[in-house]
């Protein structure tokens, strides 16, 4: 069997950043890219039914430029059997809803019998891209699952969703699905030393939306369900800083603790 | 042409949520720019039972769409949020960005052909067009959203971000039937958080946590009686329970505890590494203090204090007992 | 093994070939002087890596000073506020007379060399006032001119500047509100005389100031001792100073701060301590199971207390005996055992039956323990628990073969600390420079370089 990991090249801006000419996102001066936390869990996810079962397949998928390909080597160190990343120059700036149909496609292609995608990312959070992709594929989900039974094969999985305030929800869903995965459903390993000198050499398969069958109209501006009119820096001075001498501090954060606390 | 707003309540084991009054409230808030009425769809496997708590200031019309499932069902949930849509055709639908939020949200604009903003804690009106304002880069950011050739927008709500709607309101109710529905997973049942004892960080709700800056074990003693003085549980970072003077379950962050359930975290001389802060930026309320001014703690903090954490320490237990 | 010690042309010319800007960097800091052009041309590719190099604080000076001499606006900000900038650049950004929101940032790096001070408080802003009034080499008179002119805020930042001249401390006083005077309250100059009287004055803080001061007056200390506040009396007998033998009245002080207060002193006899481990409360046991001056007797009793956190407290001090240790070593509380494990004087079975231990604090502590023979920590270094095998990388014995043994580790922080160790051999450092991790890379090279230049 197969299991599809949507992954994303997250980026982590710096305190002190400045923002594209353009005014619609950050200077990528000023970003660091890494795997985006949530994906690191999705993917030990599969790589744990793999080692567990055999004839399990784990596929990663991104869609991003160049710069996005760190991402999938880490996939495949870590224990991914195979990395796709789709790119063209139209899908820059794309919104979920056009990466979440790329990924239908990458997914009608490969045909799996589970995706486990990332909760949300770290960098822009939307918490879309997982059920938006189901829709297109017409595929049942179930979103922040932090607990996963399931055997290769089997018509259903149970899982359990982390609701608000640490209740959680135990459900039935029926196969295939996609999941989205929450923090904490393991321990994401870290890629050993040798994996990743192995997965420098193995190749990654490139491809273009035109090749999985996609037309300007499903990928296209129009086919976004929103753009970023204008970035820009929330008010200065997040933190009101207490002044005054020690006493003076301490007098105000008493003031804080039983306000919001209460008492 | 679309009109009107639509908001879908959310419910949980037949209590409607608290968020439900605040997405009434934004919509309220643009009613007259949006134009139309505002309906309020509740589902749920019996609907009407929750029906007299969403009629609030503003609301036009409650809209009752009974599902097969007392439970949140993303299969019916769609399904159902889809043929209000239908019904009603409003240019705005108004959700909760939630767990049950994120479980059919992006699904319900992609059957909509809607447009879709999630995280929204903002919402203009520019010549009749949505725009919406919600945070980016771990809130380094903020991005107004728009949404070019849609003549719908599904918006779901971050919550706390909006007033909620008060003041009883009389107005219609009316049942719509939700169309045969594949369900396509089936809840089981609800696992409540254990209530453990002894240290437990994701359910402290207030949290006094402790970072290098307290430089030796023999200080940590004084740290933790101030915890107790000020009725907080002691947390710590990384550096802290690697040396071992606090126990692992007490560190905070990416490799450690989240705090989920704090709503009150004053942190003494911690930095602010990225990993630390992945396991408490989220709360609401953080104080910090840090003899660094520039320490990176601050941008994420309600409260800072540039100071000695011992002499701030020392006069903050003068106000406990 | 045979240490082979690395050659500057060979460090230099692979990291030509690798390209690796953190490779670079780390030669430039570990004094390669060879060719640093070419390394800064290497270390700085493009505005992304500048930028990041400009913040770091660990960056060596030398591509600091590289950065300062073509900076743009975000990398002068980051040079302004990063610790490591050198003087020479830091004057260099003000005479080029940036924007002036760059001036507090300026004022307030502590290399700021002390006689441009003046030149940046010319700019009348508040932001840069406060700088310079914290800044620990600000010139005499800038501070008294400041003290005559400054807001609050600035008053505050000067009375808690440290080894305050009497001259200065008289301004303030002149100058400043009750808080301010506090403050003052504390400084070593503060004279006598407004000891004795700030010791009648109507706010607690002030005489509680009083009571803590090194040189407060007889008589001031004798009258604090009955003060009507708690907190008051609690400072007194805080205070290293007053003589234990005039804090009897205080062992049965209605406030349990007091007595808590009483129980950390190191100079307390015994007899107190065991009057006010009898008294309720877990903090009071807490304390006088962490004094050294505690008696053993006592001591053993603690160890029995139903309080985890009490013979945690017994584990952890120092007059605690072997004997005591090893019975702390089969507490059924991990926090307890974890401090038995982390201690030297543990006797060597005890200590190698908590390396089996199921709790990772008592395993951590083991593996970071000193007395833990390099056998246990060879196997420890492959403990399935990460923080396990960090902890033995923090270990100040761990023998060199197990340290090497850790440079593979999966964990990345793990290879952070052990690439920071001393004692790494220089084979395992080369292991290192091909690390995914840049600061690891940056380490050892930087490591390299430092033995190739001292060869
Ligand atoms: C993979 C990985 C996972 C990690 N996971 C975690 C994690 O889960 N949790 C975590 O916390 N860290 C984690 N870390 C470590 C993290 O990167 C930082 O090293 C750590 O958080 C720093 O802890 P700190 O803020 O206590 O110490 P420091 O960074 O050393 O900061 C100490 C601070 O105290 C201030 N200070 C010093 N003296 C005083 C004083 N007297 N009064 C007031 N302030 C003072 C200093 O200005 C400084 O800002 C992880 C690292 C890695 C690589």
């Amino acid at each position: 069997m197969k299991i599809l990991v949507p992954v994303k090249q997250a980026a982590l801006v710096e305190d002190d950043f400045e923002l594209r000419d353009d005014g619609r996102d950050v200077d990528p001066d000023f970003v660091d890219l890494q795997l985006n936390e949530w994906d690191d869990y999705s993917l030990e996810a599969a790589l744990q039914l793999k080692e567990a079962n055999d004839g399990i397949e784990v596929v990663a998928v991104t869609v991003g430029d160049d710069d996005t390909e760190d991402a999938l080597r880490t996939c495949l160190a870590k224990g991914a059997d195979r990395a796709i990343r789709i790119w063209d120059d139209v899908i820059a700036d794309a919104d979920p809803l056009v990466i979440a149909r790329v990924l239908a496609a990458v997914a009608q292609r490969e045909a799996p019998d589970l995706v486990l995608a990332g909760t949300q990312s770290s960098d822009l959070g939307f918490s879309a891209t997982g059920v938006a992709m189901a829709a297109f594929m017409g595929w049942p989900h179930a979103a922040v699952v932090v607990a996963l039974d399931y055997a290769p094969g089997a018509a259903t999985a149970i899982v359990e969703r982390e609701l608000e305030g640490g209740l959680r929800e135990r459900l039935e869903v029926d196969c295939p699905a996609v999941l989205t995965i929450q923090l904490g459903i393991n321990t994401p390993r870290y890629a050993s030393l040798r994996g990743i000198k192995q997965a420098r050499s193995i190749p990654i398969e490139e491809l273009s939306p035109d090749e999985l069958g996609l037309e300007d109209q499903d990928i296209g501006e129009q086919a976004r369900g929103s753009r970023v009119r204008e970035m820009y820096l929330p008010d200065k001075g997040q933190a009101e800083m207490i002044e005054g001498t020690p006493a003076e501090q301490a007098a105000r954060i008493a003031a804080i603790v039983k306000e919001v606390m209460g008492g | 042409m679309a009109q009107g707003i639509l908001v879908i309540a959310e419910q949980r084991r037949g209590v409607m949520s608290p968020v439900t009054q605040e997405l009434i409230g934004a919509a309220r808030a643009v009613k007259a720019d949006i134009g139309g009425s505002l309906s309020v769809a509740i589902i749920a496997g019996d609907p009407k039972a929750l029906a007299d708590s969403v009629k609030l200031d503003g609301v036009d019309e409650v809209l009752l769409l009974p599902v097969e499932a007392n439970e949140f069902q993303p299969d019916l949930h769609v399904a159902a949020a889809l043929q209000a849509v239908e019904e009603r055709d409003p240019a705005l639908v108004l959700m909760s960005h939630s767990v049950d939020g994120w479980g059919y949200g992006a699904a319900l604009a992609v059957r909509a052909a809607a447009g879709f903003a999630t995280d929204v804690f903002a919402i203009q009106v520019d010549d009749g067009e949505v725009v919406a304002v919600r945070g980016a880069y771990g809130e380094r950011a903020h991005a107004k959203i728009e949404f070019p050739g849609r003549e719908r927008v599904v918006l779901a709500l971050r919550p706390s971000a909006f007033t909620a709607a008060e003041g009883a309101t009389d107005c219609s109710v009316t049942t719509l039937a939700v169309p045969d529905t594949a369900v396509r997973s089936r809840h089981l049942e609800f696992i409540d958080p254990p209530s453990e004892g002894g240290v437990d960080i994701p359910a402290a709700e207030f949290i006094l946590s402790i970072g290098r800056g307290v430089g030796e074990e023999e200080n940590v003693e004084e740290f933790a009686e101030l915890a107790d003085q000020v009725g907080a549980v002691l947390g710590c970072s990384r550096p802290i329970a690697d040396a071992g003077w606090l126990p692992k379950a007490r560190q905070v962050g990416y490799s450690g505890k989240t705090a989920s359930s704090c709503r009150l975290y004053l942190a003494l001389g911690i930095s602010g590494s990225v990993q630390h802060l992945a396991g408490m930026k989220h709360i609401e309320n953080i104080i910090a203090v840090n003899s660094d001014a520039n320490a990176g703690i601050f941008n994420v903090a309600r409260y800072g204090v540039v100071g000695d954490m011992f002499e701030v320490g020392q006069e903050l237990r003068q106000h406990f007992d | 093994m045979p240490e082979v010690s690395p050659d500057m042309a060979a460090l230099v010319r692979r990291v030509v070939e690798r390209r690796d800007a953190y490779a670079a960097a780390g030669l430039i800091a570990g004094n390669c002087t060879a060719t640093t052009g070419k390394l800064l041309g290497i270390a700085l590719p493009d505005r992304a890596t500048r930028l990041i190099f400009a913040g770091l604080p660990f960056s060596p000076e030398g591509l600091l000073e590289e950065l300062g001499g073509r900076a743009d606006a975000a990398i002068r900000r980051r040079l302004a506020r990063n610790p490591a900038t050198p003087p020479g650049v830091l004057v260099r950004l003000l005479r080029e007379r940036p924007e002036p929101g760059l001036n507090p940032l300026l004022a307030a790096n502590p290399r700021m060399p002390a006689n441009m001070l003046a030149d940046l408080l010319s700019d009348g802003q508040e932001a840069t006032a406060r700088a310079v009034a914290g800044h620990p080499q600000a010139p005499a008179e800038l501070l008294a001119g400041l003290a005559e002119s400054g807001g609050p805020a600035v008053l505050r930042i000067l009375a808690a500047r440290r080894g305050l001249t009497p001259d200065l401390l008289g301004r303030l006083w002149l100058h400043g509100d009750r808080h301010v005077r506090a403050e003052l309250l504390r400084a070593e100059a503060c004279p006598g005389q407004l000891l004795m009287a700030a010791a009648h004055a109507p706010f607690p803080l002030w005489r509680r100031r009083v009571a803590s001061h090194p040189a407060a007056p007889e008589g001031a200390c004798q009258r604090l001792l009955h003060d009507p506040d708690a907190t008051v009396r609690a400072a007194v007998a805080e205070s290293p100073l007053t003589p234990v033998s005039r804090l009897y009245p205080l062992l049965l002080d209605p406030s349990g701060r007091v007595r808590r207060a009483l129980a950390r002193r190191r100079d307390i006899p015994p007899s107190w301590l065991d009057s006010l481990a009898r008294q309720p409360g877990n903090w009071l046991r807490r304390w006088v199971a962490r004094n050294p001056r505690c008696p053993r007797q006592m001591l053993e009793q603690l160890a029995y207390d139903p309080a985890a956190d009490v013979r945690r407290a017994v584990s952890r001090n120092p007059a605690s005996s072997a004997f005591l240790l090893a019975r702390l070593a089969a507490d059924p509380e991990a926090w307890v055992r974890a401090g038995a494990a982390g201690r030297d004087d543990l006797y060597p079975s005890v200590l190698q039956r908590l390396a089996d231990d199921p709790a990772v604090d008592v395993v951590s502590a083991v593996a970071a323990n000193p007395s833990t023979p390099g056998p246990t920590l060879l196997a420890l270094a492959r403990h399935r628990d990460r923080d396990v095998r960090r902890a033995v990388a923090l270990n100040p014995r761990v023998p060199v073969a197990v340290l090497d043994s850790l440079v593979e580790d999966p964990y990345p922080l793990n290879r952070f600390v052990v690439a920071r160790c001393d004692a790494l051999s220089a084979t395992a450092l080369e292991a290192l420079t091909g690390d995914p991790e840049p600061r690891i890379r940056f380490l050892a090279w930087k490591r390299l370089a430092e033995l190739a230049a001292s060869r």
